[in-house]
C-alpha cells in the first residue's frame, strides 16, 4: 500500500475503532477545502479544536463571562460618588457636555442624579461596594475592580459588539471564539464555548456568540432554559439510545466503505462528529442534572428560589431560579473542560424605573454570583478560572426623566476574579461625578488584551488574516493592564 | 515521489530544496509568485507602513538598497549575496526571518532565489493589468482535452509531471451536475436514462435542460445573495422585518433564469434608477443597496449610521464586483493596494447621495392581487376566530351541554319571535309601523338610538323631524328581519366552527337533555371549553402579528438625492465627525479612466466603468465566482480579494481566458457555466489520489474534482427532495418552517414572531426561509449560512457535532426520514430492492453487497426491537404509517431512511 494511504488508513481505523473515538488527538481531515482561512487552518488540518499551546504560561484555563447586558449603573453599584450626591438635581457644567452625545437625554434639561445606594468598604482590602450587592461585596478580596472602563459606542448592539468582538462591526469572532481558536478545547463531550441565558436575551442576539468569519466550529452554543440544553439534543420520539447507537454504527460502517472508495478524510471527520454528537447526548443531560449537588450547594446558589413580584421589565417568573442555575451550571461546565461560558442576562437598561428594576436585578444576581466565586474557590478552581462581570457600557451620572439614567460609555465598571486576577484591588479613578476617567483609563480593548494575557495569549500575535487584514480581538489597540494581574 | 527539477542557487538553500514541492510555474512572475510572499510574510515589518532596519520590499528601489546594517537584502542576479535568502533559511532561530510563524516553505525560498537570479524585477500586480486573451499552451495529452479549459489545466499538470483523473462514473456525474446547477437530486428515472443514453450529446442535453430549469435561478441566485448580504430583517437591536425584501431576491432569481447579461445585471443593481425611464424591475434591482444592515434603535446618531451604511455600500460594491478590499481605505490609505484614502472617499461619493425609497409597485396587479387575497384571507380567518371565541364564551356560561342546548332553543325562539314582530310591524307601512312597538323593543332589536328615542315619544307628540326619521327607517326593517332570522341557526350549524367529529356534534345538537348529560364525550368536551377558549385567544393574538407579515406590495429601492445634495468629505480615520477636505466622485487612478455623462459623475457612470471592457477586475472576479461554485474553490481562492494581499491564481492564463470569453460572449453567464461543466476538467472523478495527497491537498492543480458538503439550504432541500416532500414553487414571500420555541422566542422584542407556515409552503426550498439577522433559522447557521451582515464571497464549510444533531434529530429532518421510510414501507419489492431504491434516489448509485448488508442488518435489528416496543414504533412512524404494514416494520424502514439521509455521501457533492 502506498505510504500515504497507509498513514491515512491507520488514522482512520484508529478513530473508527477507538472506544472514545472522536476528536482527542486523532487526525481529522482538513476542516474545509481551500477556504479563506484555509492557509491558516490547514496547518492544524486535523482537529480544529485540538488543544494548542499558548504563547506563554497561562494563568487561566477557563473563563466565565457574566454579561449583564443593557448597561448597569456603575454609580449605584461600584463607583461611589459623594460629590454627585451633593449636586443631585444640579445642571452639569457645559464644558463636560459639549462634545458628548446621548441616546435619549436632552442636554439643556439634563441634571445630575445622585445615588440612593449606600457604599461601604468590604473585605480586608476595604474596596467600597454598594449595599445593593452585599454578597458580591463580601468577595471583594478576590475581585479586581476596574472603575475606568470606556468605549465609544453609546448604542446597545454596537456596544455589545465592541465588548464581544473588539470592534463595533458585525462579522467578527467573539471572545470565546478567539479563545477556542487560540487554545482549542479540553472537552471531547461538550462544546468548548457555551452560552447560558436568563431572562430576556441580549439585544444583539447570536452576534454576541458568533464565530464571525471563522467556521461555526468556533461559535458559542446556546444552552436552552428548558427541554434540551442543546438544540436537537434529544432523540426524536420513538428513537431510544440503542436505536440511535445502531444507526450511528451503520452510518460509521457505510461512511467507512465510502471512504475506501473516495479516500477523503472529510468522511472520517463526519463520522467523528456524529460520535461526538452521540457522546454529547449523554454528557449534556448529565451536566444539567443537578441531583448530585448537595443541598447546601443548591441553597447557596439560590436554586429553586422564587422570583419576587412585581418583576422587572420583561422578566419572567423563572428568572431568579434560572440565573442561579446558570451560575451553578457554569461551574459544572468548567469542571468538564469547557473553555468559555457566557452567562447572559438582560436587561440592565434602566432609562426609567431605575430604583425598582436595578434593585430587582441586583437581588437576582448578587447571591448566585457570590456563591459561584466561593464555590470555585472552595474547590480550588478559582485559581485557573477567570470570572468576569461586565456590560457594553454603564449609565450616566445624569438623570433621565425622574427615575432613570441614559447610556454612558465614557467610564463604567467591570471586574474580574480568579484566573490570575489580583484580588482585593481597585484600578482606575473617575472624576468626582463619575463622568470620565481621571487616572488609568481602561479601554474595552485593553480589557480584552488583559483577558487574553491571562490565558497566555499575546493579543498582538493572536491574529487571523481575513480579507488582507490581520484581524485581532483587540482591533488595532489594546494594552495589557498588568496592575490587575496577581 | 517525484522530485522536482532542482535549481541550485547556493549551498545555503540547497538542503531546503530537497523537500521542495513541485508547485511552481515555469517562469517566475513577480505579481503571482513573489509579491504574495512579501505581502504575507514581510510587509508587516518591511513594507509600506514600516521599514524596520531600513529594509522594505514593497518598492524595488528600497529592496535593493543598502540597509542600516550595510547588507543588501536583494542583490539582483546574485542570490548568494542577497541577505534576504540568508535570513529566510538561517538555522539559527534568532537570525531567521520572519521571526513569527513557520519558516518560509522550501518552495517559497526556491521562488525567491530564482526570482533574484533572474534579476529581481518588479511588475504591476497581475489583477490590475489589462486582460489579454492568452495563447493556448501546448499539451501532449490531447486525447483527454475536451475544450479550451482542459488545455490550460492539463498543460499545468504536465509541467508538474501529473496526470488528470478519469471522468466520474456517469451516475455520479449526473448527481454532481444536478447539485451544482439546480441543487436538487436527479430523479432515479433520469439517472437510469442517462446511463443508458450513450449518444454523444447525452451529457450536454442534461446541461441544457438544467440551465433552462427555473431551479437554476434559485441555486445560482442564492450564491449572489451571499454577496448582496440579503436578509429579511434590518439587523441590529430592533431587527425589524423587511416584508418586501424578497422582491429583490426574486429579481435575482429571475435575472439568472432569464440569463440576463452580467453587465446589465450589475448596472441595474447599482444604478437601475438612473436609467432612462426605468422599469419597476430595474428599480427593484437597486434593492441591492437596501439589503445592508440598518440600525432602527431609538436614540442613535442618524448621520453616524447613514455614514456606516454608505461605507457598507462602498465595501459591498468593491468586494462583490471588483474583488477589492477597498474598505481598508476608510481609515487610511490602503497599505498594500494602490488605493489612497482620498480615492476611497472619491469612490464613496458615488453613494453619498443615495436616498432610500420605498415605492409602490406600478402596474403590478399580481402583487396587488396577492396582497388583497392575503388580506381577505386574514379578515376571513379573523372573523372565524372571533365567532368561535364568541361561541365558546357563550357555551362557557352554562354548566352543562344540556343547559347550553336549551339556551340555543330559547335563543332561536326569541329571534324567531323578534323577526315575526318586526315583520308584522313592517307590514303596517312607513307611517304606521311603530304602532305596536315600545322603546324596549327597539333597544332589544338593536335599532339606532334616535329611532328608539323617537319611538319612546307618544305618536302625536313626535316632531316633524322624528316622523321623517321613522319614515325613512321603514325600509331597513326588512333588512333587520333577515339579519335576525339569520341568527336562528340550529345547534348543529352553530357547532360548525368547532370542527367536532360528527358523533359528538350530533350528540350536542340532540334534544333530550338526560342523554346529553350522561354522554362522556360531551362531558369531556365541556371540560375543555376553557382551554379551547385560551387557544382561540392565543390564535387571535398571533393573527395580529401575522397581519404585519402580509405581503403589502412595495419595493425597496434607492434613488438619488436631487435637492440639497450632501458634500462628500474625506473622513479622518474614518470618523464621521472629523471631516477633512471635500472630494468629488471618482474611480481609483490605477484603473481604467471613468467617463462621465453629465456634470457630476454618478452611479450610472460608476456602473459603466465597472462593466467597461477595460476594467481589469470585473470579469476576472465574476468568472472566478462562477468557477468557485463548480469546483469548491476559485482559481483565485481569495474570491473576495484580488488585491496584492489576496491569493494568486492557480491558473492565471485560464482565468484570463475565461474572463475574456465571458466579455466576448456579451457577459453570458449560462454559456460560461456550460463551457466549464462540459470540460474534461469538471468531469473528473473526485476520488482522492495518493500522488496528490502530499503535493496538492487543496486540489489547486485540478488533477481531480473536489468533494465538499453542500450548503445549508441545499442540505435541507435534499432531505425534502429525497422524502418527496419538497414543494417546488419558485419565488414569492418568505416561509417559516417549524422551529423549536426556545429559538423562536429568543431575541429582543419578538417583533418577528415565528408563525409556522402551512403545508405545503413550509416544504419549500431553504432559500425562501425567513432570515432574521439576530436570530437566524438554526439549521441554516449550523451549516454555515452567512450571517448576512456583510458581503460574503464564500462560505465556510465546517463539520460539527451540532450538524449531526440537526440532521439526526431536528423534527424537520426527522419528518423527512419518516416520509422516506413510508416510501420504502409501501414499496412492493423485496428488502434488497427497497434498499437499492433508496440508494439510487439519495446517492444516485447502487450499493455494494457489503453496504446492502449493513442496512439489511440494521433493518432486521430494528424490526425485531420495535416488534417488542410497539409504543416506540408508533411514535417513530407517526403520521407516516402504512396500512397493511406492521408498525415495527414501518419503523425499521424509517430507521433505514434516517441512516441513509445521514451518510456523509448524501450531503456531499462529489
Amino acid at each position: 500500500m502506498d505510504p500515504i494511504f497507509e498513514f491515512q488508513d491507520r488514522t482512520r481505523r484508529q478513530f473508527l475503532t477507538t472506544a472514545a473515538s472522536g476528536l482527542g488527538g486523532v487526525a481529522l481531515a482538513s476542516l474545509q477545502h481551500r477556504e479563506g482561512l484555509s492557509q491558516t487552518l490547514a496547518k492544524r488540518s486535523f482537529n480544529p479544536l485540538a488543544e494548542r499551546p499558548s504563547h506563554f504560561a497561562p494563568r487561566a484555563k477557563a473563563c466565565i463571562f457574566i454579561y449583564m447586558a443593557g448597561g448597569p449603573s456603575q454609580v449605584d453599584l461600584f463607583d461611589p460618588k459623594p460629590v454627585l450626591n451633593q449636586r443631585d438635581g444640579k445642571k452639569m457644567p457645559d464644558s463636560l457636555l459639549k462634545d458628548v452625545e446621548f441616546a435619549f437625554v436632552k442636554k439643556d434639561e439634563a441634571v445630575l442624579k445622585g445615588s440612593a445606594a449606600k457604599f461601604r468598604p468590604r473585605g480586608q482590602c476595604g474596596v467600597e461596594y454598594s449595599d445593593m450587592i452585599p454578597q458580591i461585596g463580601s468577595c471583594a478580596d478576590d475581585i479586581a475592580l476596574i472603575r475606568t472602563v470606556h468605549g465609544e459606542q453609546f448604542n446597545h448592539h454596537p456596544g455589545q459588539l465592541l465588548l464581544s468582538c473588539g470592534k463595533a462591526e458585525l462579522g467578527r469572532p467573539t471572545i470565546g471564539s478567539w479563545l477556542l481558536y487560540g487554545l482549542g478545547s479540553e472537552t471531547e463531550n461538550l462544546p468548548g464555548y457555551v452560552v447560558l441565558t436568563a431572562g430576556r436575551g441580549a439585544s444583539g442576539g447570536s452576534s454576541n456568540w458568533s464565530s464571525g468569519f471563522l467556521p461555526s466550529t468556533y461559535q458559542g452554543v446556546s444552552f436552552r432554559d428548558s427541554g434540551d440544553p442543546v438544540l436537537f439534543l434529544s432523540n426524536p420520539p420513538g428513537i431510544q439510545r440503542n436505536n440511535q447507537r445502531r444507526t450511528l454504527d451503520a452510518i460509521s460502517k457505510l461512511n467507512e466503505l465510502r471512504h475506501n472508495q473516495m479516500r477523503d478524510m472529510e468522511i472520517a471527520s463526519r463520522t467523528a462528529q456524529y460520535e461526538l454528537a452521540f457522546r454529547m447526548q449523554s454528557a449534556a443531560p448529565e451536566l444539567t442534572d443537578l441531583s448530585g449537588e448537595s443541598a447546601a450547594t443548591l441553597d447557596s446558589y439560590g436554586i429553586g428560589r422564587k422570583t419576587p413580584r412585581p418583576t422587572a421589565d420583561m422578566q419572567s417568573g423563572e428568572t431568579y431560579h434560572r440565573f442561579s442555575a446558570n451560575c451553578l451550571l457554569a461551574r459544572r461546565l468548567v469542571e468538564r473542560g469547557v473553555r468559555f461560558i457566557n452567562i447572559v442576562h438582560a436587561s440592565w437598561d434602566q432609562h426609567g424605573n431605575l430604583k425598582h428594576d436595578l434593585a430587582w436585578n441586583c437581588r437576582m444576581a448578587d447571591q448566585p454570583i457570590a456563591a459561584l466565586l466561593r464555590d470555585l474557590k472552595q474547590r480550588g478552581m478559582l485559581d485557573d478560572t477567570l470570572v468576569i462581570w461586565g456590560s457594553e457600557f454603564g449609565r450616566t451620572p445624569l438623570g433621565q426623566g425622574g427615575d432613570g439614567r441614559d447610556h454612558h460609555p465614557f467610564a463604567f465598571s467591570m471586574w474580574m476574579a480568579g484566573g490570575g486576577a489580583k484580588g482585593g484591588t481597585v484600578y482606575g479613578q473617575t472624576d468626582e461625578i463619575g463622568w470620565a476617567p481621571v487616572h488609568n483609563p481602561v479601554h474595552v480593548n485593553d480589557f480584552q488584551a488583559t483577558l487574553l494575557h491571562l490565558f497566555g495569549l499575546d493579543h498582538r500575535r493572536l491574529s487571523i488574516n481575513h480579507r488582507g487584514l490581520q484581524v485581532r480581538l483587540t482591533n488595532l489597540a489594546g494594552h495589557v493592564i498588568h496592575d490587575v494581574i496577581a | 515521489m517525484n522530485l522536482p527539477r532542482l535549481f541550485h542557487i547556493s549551498h545555503l538553500i540547497s538542503t531546503a530544496l530537497l523537500i521542495a514541492t513541485p508547485l511552481r510555474a515555469a517562469e517566475i512572475d513577480f505579481s503571482t509568485d513573489i509579491q504574495p510572499i512579501f505581502a504575507k510574510r514581510c510587509f508587516a515589518c518591511h513594507g509600506p507602513s514600516k521599514h524596520e532596519s531600513g529594509i522594505a520590499f514593497h518598492v524595488r528601489t528600497m529592496a535593493i538598497a543598502e540597509s542600516e546594517s550595510g547588507e543588501k537584502a536583494i542583490v539582483p542576479g546574485d542570490p548568494a549575496a542577497s541577505e534576504l535568502l540568508r535570513r529566510v533559511t538561517a538555522d539559527n532561530e534568532a537570525e531567521r526571518m520572519p521571526p513569527e510563524g513557520d519558516p518560509l516553505s522550501a518552495r517559497e525560498v526556491q521562488l525567491l532565489g530564482e526570482w533574484i537570479q533572474q534579476g529581481a524585477t518588479y511588475a504591476p500586480h497581475w489583477a490590475f493589468t489589462k486582460i489579454i486573451r492568452p495563447a493556448f499552451p501546448k499539451v501532449s495529452r490531447t486525447e483527454w482535452v475536451r475544450n479550451e479549459i482542459d488545455m490550460f489545466v492539463v498543460a499545468r499538470l504536465e509541467r508538474e509531471g501529473l496526470s488528470p483523473s478519469p471522468a466520474a462514473d456517469r451516475a455520479k456525474l449526473l448527481r454532481r451536475i444536478y447539485l451544482d446547477l439546480v441543487g436538487l437530486l436527479p430523479p432515479s428515472s433520469e439517472t437510469e436514462a442517462f446511463i443508458n443514453d450513450t449518444s454523444q450529446r447525452a451529457y450536454e442535453k442534461v446541461i441544457d435542460r438544467l440551465l433552462a430549469s427555473d431551479h437554476f435561478g434559485e441555486r445560482w441566485g442564492r450564491h449572489w445573495l451571499d454577496l448582496a448580504r440579503y436578509a429579511d430583517t434590518f439587523g441590529y437591536e430592533r431587527d425589524d422585518a423587511r416584508p418586501n425584501a424578497w422582491r429583490y431576491r426574486d429579481w435575482v432569481i429571475h435575472s439568472f433564469n432569464q440569463n440576463q447579461p452580467y453587465d446589465q445585471f450589475v448596472t441595474e443593481q447599482l444604478a437601475g434608477d438612473l436609467l432612462d425611464d426605468p422599469s419597476s424591475e430595474q428599480r427593484i434591482a437597486t434593492g441591492l443597496h437596501r439589503m445592508n444592515i440598518k440600525n432602527n434603535e431609538s436614540g442613535i446618531n442618524r448621520e453616524d449610521y447613514r455614514n456606516r451604511e454608505t461605507v457598507d455600500r462602498v465595501n459591498t460594491t468593491g468586494t462583490a464586483m471588483l474583488g477589492l478590499t477597498i474598505g481598508c481605505g476608510q481609515c487610511h490609505s490602503h497599505k498594500y493596494d494602490p488605493i489612497s484614502q482620498t480615492e476611497y472617499y472619491q469612490f464613496s461619493a458615488f453613494f453619498n447621495n443615495v436616498e432610500e425609497k420605498d415605492i409602490d409597485i406600478p402596474g403590478s396587479p399580481t402583487d396587488r392581487d396577492r396582497y388583497d387575497r392575503a388580506l381577505a384571507a386574514y379578515e376571513d380567518k379573523k372573523k372565524r376566530l372571533e365567532s368561535l371565541q364568541l361561541l365558546l364564551k357563550n357555551m362557557h356560561k352554562y354548566k352543562t351541554p344540556a343547559q347550553w342546548r336549551q339556551s340555543v332553543d330559547d335563543d332561536n325562539q326569541k329571534w324567531t319571535n323578534q323577526a315575526k314582530t318586526i315583520e308584522t310591524a313592517s307590514d303596517k307601512g312607513p307611517e304606521r309601523w311603530t304602532t305596536d312597538l315600545t322603546k324596549e323593543d327597539a333597544v332589544a332589536y338593536g335599532f339606532p338610538k334616535e329611532i328608539a328615542g323617537a319611538i319612546s315619544v307618544p305618536e302625536n307628540e313626535r316632531t316633524a323631524e322624528q316622523l321623517n326619521l321613522l319614515n325613512e327607517f321603514h325600509p331597513s326593517l326588512n333588512v333587520k328581519v333577515s339579519e335576525i332570522s339569520a341568527c336562528v341557526r340550529p345547534p348543529s350549524q352553530r357547532l360548525d366552527t368547532l370542527n367536532l367529529d360528527d358523533s359528538l356534534s350530533s350528540t350536542l345538537s340532540s334534544v333530550g337533555s338526560r342523554a346529553l348529560e350522561q354522554d362522556a364525550a360531551a362531558g369531556l368536551f365541556w371540560n375543555s371549553l376553557e382551554s379551547r377558549f385560551d387557544d382561540v385567544r392565543k390564535s387571535i393574538r398571533q393573527l395580529s402579528v401575522e397581519k404585519r407579515h402580509l405581503p403589502k406590495p412595495y419595493i425597496m429601492t434607492v434613488s438619488e438625492v436631487t435637492k440639497d445634495r450632501r458634500d462628500t468629505h474625506l473622513l479622518i480615520r474614518g470618523d464621521f465627525k472629523n471631516k477633512g477636505r471635500e472630494v468629488v466622485a471618482a474611480t481609483p487612478a490605477i484603473f481604467n479612466p471613468l467617463s462621465v455623462r453629465g456634470e457630476i459623475p454618478d452611479r450610472l457612470d460608476l456602473a459603466r466603468w465597472i462593466i467597461s471592457r477595460d476594467n481589469p477586475l470585473t470579469s476576472r472576479v465574476a468568472v472566478n465566482h462562477l468557477w468557485s461554485h463548480l469546483f469548491g474553490a476559485g482559481i483565485v481562492t481569495s474570491t473576495d480579494d484580488f488585491g496584492t494581499q489576496g491569493e494568486s491564481p492557480s491558473h492565471p492564463e485560464l482565468l484570463d481566458w475565461l474572463a475574456n470569453e465571458f466579455v466576448e460572449s456579451q457577459w453570458d453567464r449560462k454559456k460560461l457555466i456550460k463551457t466549464i461543466v462540459l470540460s474534461a476538467t469538471y468531469r473528473q472523478t473526485a476520488r482522492g489520489r495518493p500522488d496528490l495527497q502530499m503535493i496538492d491537498p487543496q486540489n489547486q492543480l485540478l488533477a481531480r474534482q473536489s468533494r465538499f458538503r453542500v450548503e445549508s439550504e441545499i442540505v435541507r432541500d435534499l432531505f425534502l427532495d429525497a422524502a418527496d416532500l419538497l414543494y417546488r414553487r419558485i419565488g414569492g414571500p418568505t416561509i417559516h418552517p417549524a422551529v423549536p420555541t426556545a429559538v423562536s422566542e429568543l431575541g429582543y422584542k419578538y417583533k418577528t414572531r415565528w408563525i409556522v407556515s402551512s403545508n405545503p409552503e413550509r416544504y419549500r426550498r431553504g432559500l425562501y426561509i425567513f432570515f432574521k439577522r439576530t436570530n437566524p433559522y438554526p439549521s441554516l447557521t449550523i451549516f454555515d449560512s452567512p450571517e448576512s451582515n456583510l458581503c460574503q464571497a464564500k462560505r465556510n464549510r465546517s463539520n460539527t457535532p451540532l450538524q449531526a444533531l440537526t440532521t439526526l434529530n431536528d423534527p424537520v429532518f426527522v419528518e423527512c426520514a419518516r416520509a422516506m421510510g413510508q416510501l420504502l414501507a409501501r414499496k412492493r419489492a423485496d428488502h434488497d430492492s427497497r434498499i437499492q431504491f433508496a440508494a439510487r434516489k439519495c446517492l444516485s448509485r447502487s450499493l455494494s453487497p457489503a453496504e446492502v448488508k449493513t442496512l439489511l442488518d440494521l433493518f432486521e435489528a430494528e424490526k425485531t426491537w420495535y416488534g417488542g416496543h410497539s409504543e416506540d414504533a408508533i411514535q417513530l412512524v407517526g403520521e407516516y404509517g402504512t396500512s397493511n404494514v406492521a408498525n415495527s416494520e414501518a419503523a425499521a424502514w424509517v430507521a433505514v431512511a434516517r441512516t441513509i439521509l445521514n451518510l456523509d455521501e448524501f450531503v456531499t457533492r462529489e
